[in-house]
């Protein structure tokens, strides 16, 4: 399932998926295949996708 | 054992130690995120299964294809396994390492790729295809070198497209 909360916060932070990936220590496709639905991440990259983008588990990842 | 080998031995020894301790100061990088990690399992495990196959195969295909020569068969199922791997792994992204440059990679590819075929062809024309009656092993040289620059050609391909999505997101 896609996550479009992800996307939106990322883009109200005008932040691209490469500079988010770069925030976060992964590459590119990774957030690509996280906003997508692709690929579900560890507690631990999604801690720091929140972190990164100012954001609580619950905004970004909780359905 | 020679004098000046020990002491080679011992000195790349040596460099190994000082190696090793020097990276153990720059402290743990990982060179694949976990989606990388996780999908490079995936592209180990076609890889391995795609070299049982060919292993399980490879007595009836000797038979039926004598000419082939076990040498140049085995290093062709090596070659397909190693090739199976790579192209998923590059499908699945997971190929380039995180601050990999694409453009090191690709001339890597087409540097082997290109200079293997050119010897292969080369030694084929000077010593022919056939060697007692089995396939020359510049001939699995070619094959290799092929199978190179198809993974360069998945490769470019994969990078181009993913450059369109950058650009889209």
């Amino acid at each position: 399932m896609k996550n479009l909360r992800l996307k939106s916060a990322r883009a109200a932070l005008d932040m691209s998926q490469q500079q988010l990936a770069d925030a976060v220590g992964v590459s590119r496709q990774t957030i690509n295949a996280i906003e997508k639905g692709d690929y579900n991440p560890t507690i631990k990259l999604c801690i720091a996708i929140c972190r990164a983008l100012g954001k609580t588990l619950d905004e970004l990842f909780w359905e | 054992m020679n004098f000046w080998i020990v002491l080679a031995l011992l000195f790349a020894a040596w460099l190994g130690l000082v190696y090793h301790f020097w990276r153990r100061e720059q402290g743990p990088k990982q060179p694949y995120d976990e989606r990388q990690e996780q999908a490079r399992g995936v592209a180990y495990k076609y890889g391995f299964l795609t070299l049982a196959v060919c292993v399980f195969l490879f007595d009836t295909v000797m038979t039926l294809f004598p000419w082939i020569g076990t040498e140049v068969g085995g290093y062709l199922c090596l070659d397909l396994g190693v090739t199976v791997f790579t192209v998923t792994a590059i499908r699945r992204d997971a190929y380039l390492r995180l601050y990999e440059r694409p453009g090191k990679v690709a001339a890597l590819l087409a540097l082997g790729g290109l200079g293997g075929l050119g010897c292969g062809v080369f030694d084929l024309r000077k010593a022919g295809l056939l060697v007692d009656g089995t396939l020359n092993v510049s001939a699995a040289l070619v094959a290799v070198s092929v199978s190179v620059l198809l993974t360069l050609t998945v490769f470019l391909h994969k990078h181009f497209s993913d450059r369109r999505e950058d650009e889209e997101a």
